[in-house]
């Protein structure tokens, strides 16, 4: 059955955004279980394919905003679920190794919530433009526009606290048709 | 030097490729099966409107989108709300008495000089047989609680996506069909075209049917009640069919819709026009069941509903009900909003399907 096969495409990728972009496991574990029941429930707007985990990027997304309203159904009944997603999150604790990114964590969570939107798909999702716009439901245009502000305060944040970088990846200046 | 994206990308507490193989998990498995045991119903705000039928039994026929969808018979007592016309593949839903209307007898078998291209005659196993009439193909189905993997194999073989699945129900619906959801999921444009017949839907001029034989009986209950669906030969889409089965002590009711039919938990108890939160407590303990509530949210634009859980002692004495759901044995689920609305929402034709099961 198509879901069934979209599901098992699709967990991965969606328990990464929401492991990416939640601070507790309960909360990462509700917003992948909302995200695929809304998924079954709108099981017609479903495209095929791979546009189908764009779209649950956007499901996803919504989720995780009405979450942080405050207005999530908690899943509590999901129990092996939690404890997949407490599992991923007791083994990927902070390390020695991510200290190093406590200044950039730091400007990062300055930025508003859409500019931390627009960079995370790039940087996590590893989406271009063109499927950053297919997610928000905007125009590819509006996407690159948006995404070239996000990184200029991005860089302009780092810059102020002291942090080596170059201003922006090779990919994102080519469609802004500026040469390397 | 490393370019933001990289630094951000050291920002991840998870990468993908470490996620390999999570799919499988328990509790990715749980999840996918919880999600698919649930009723298919329309969302709120998605476009989707299927007008309110009344009880179980009713049909309901409904098209996904307006513009795209096949016309369908207004006898069904349904009728599309306004919904944005788009190029998504079509989708019907039909309950029981829709699908078992004016159907012949099944069960002429063809021989293989009928057949067409690479299709198979027929396919039995213990569950199902499966036999090809004309156009169609006719499944038998003998034992719906059967293991799920009986049918899927049956109708693999004649190249059919066909999904049989036991949901847990009340237990007056135990045995009972709860619907077909029937979607096509062929590109935009390349789909067949589909239209009302006499006795469901007509793909490219196929009918395509459910019926139990004797007519109205309950498969799996009542002794030599068969399942009989024909399916275009062919056809591109998949059909799941959902037959009530028994509830295990605490397991959700896929028929939750239900609650005020007769035989259910609130049998008899009229939300029509809406009644006090206090009035149907009162059916509600003298009944020994126990009440949850859900807020009702209308949207101001499309008039869709959304629902959103309310702790009980949020809810006043004096907020109406407009509806109820039966969640389990025993406990109801009421629809709840502070002030009194012109209209019941679920009444006014732009509500999500109540009777979808």
């Amino acid at each position: 059955m198509l879901f069934e096969k979209v599901y098992l495409d699709t967990y991965e990728p969606i328990l990464g955004y929401a492991t990416r972009r939640c601070d507790s496991p309960e909360d990462a574990a509700d917003v992948v279980a909302e995200t695929f029941e809304i998924a079954w429930r709108k099981l017609d707007d479903l495209p095929p394919g791979e546009q189908a985990r764009l779209w649950l990027y956007g499901v996803a997304r919504n989720v995780l905003a009405n979450h942080r309203r405050g207005t999530i159904r908690r899943h509590v009944h999901q129990a092996a679920l939690r404890e997949d997603v407490a599992d991923l999150y007791a083994r990927t604790a902070p390390s020695e190794e991510r200290m190093e990114f406590a200044a950039i964590a730091r400007v990062f969570r300055h930025l508003s919530d859409e500019d931390r939107e627009l960079l995370s798909l790039v940087a996590w999702e590893g989406l271009d433009a063109g499927q950053i716009a297919r997610v928000l439901g905007c125009s590819r245009n509006a996407v690159r526009i948006r995404l070239h502000r996000a990184r200029k305060r991005f860089s302009r944040g780092l810059a102020d606290a002291g942090v080596e970088h170059m201003p922006m990846s090779r990919a994102a200046r080519v469609p802004l048709g500026r040469s390397i | 030097m490393r370019n933001t994206d990289e630094l951000l990308s050291g920002l991840a507490r998870v990468r993908d490729r470490e996620l390999a193989g999570r799919a499988s998990t328990a509790g990715a498995r749980t999840l996918l099966a919880s999600i698919t045991s649930a009723p298919v119903s329309a969302s709120p705000g998605r476009g989707e409107v299927l007008a309110a039928a009344t009880g179980t039994e009713g049909a309901v026929i409904a098209p996904a989108r307006r513009g795209q969808a096949p016309a369908l018979p207004a006898a069904t007592g349904t009728e599309t709300a306004a919904a944005p016309a788009s190029r998504r593949p079509w989708r019907i839903r039909l309950a029981a008495g829709a699908a078992a209307a004016g159907l012949l007898t099944a069960g002429v078998v063809a021989g293989p000089g009928l057949l067409g291209g690479g299709s198979a005659a027929g396919y039995a196993n213990s569950a199902v047989d499966i036999a090809r009439d004309g156009d169609q193909y006719v499944a038998r189905i003998k034992d719906p609680f059967a293991e799920y993997r009986m049918y899927t194999e049956a109708f693999r073989a004649v190249g059919l996506d066909i999904d049989l699945r036991p949901v847990p129900v009340s237990p007056t619906a135990v045995g009972k069909i709860l619907g077909m959801v029937i979607a096509d999921h062929s590109p935009p444009g390349t789909g067949p075209k589909v239209e009302a017949g006499p006795s469901g839907p007509l793909v490219d001029g196929v009918a395509l049917t459910m019926e139990t034989l004797p007519k109205n009986c309950r498969p799996g209950r009542d002794a030599g009640c068969v399942m009989v669906l024909r399916i275009p030969v062919g056809f591109p889409g998949d059909v799941l069919v959902r037959l009530g089965r028994e509830a295990r002590p605490g397991e959700e009711y896929a028929n939750f819709e239900a609650a005020t039919a007769p035989g259910e938990m609130l049998a008899g108890v009229k939300l029509r026009k809406g009644r006090p939160v206090d009035d149907v407590l009162a059916q509600v303990r003298g009944r020994n069941l126990t009440a949850v509530f859900s807020l009702v949210k209308v949207d101001g634009k499309t008039g869709g509903l959304s629902f959103e859980p309310l702790p009980a002692r949020t809810v006043g004495g004096d907020w109406t009900v407009w509806n109820a759901w039966q969640v389990k044995a025993g406990v109801v689920r009421l629809l709840v909003t502070p002030e009194r609305l012109p209209e019941n929402p679920f009444f006014n034709g732009s509500a999500p399907p109540p009777a979808l099961s």
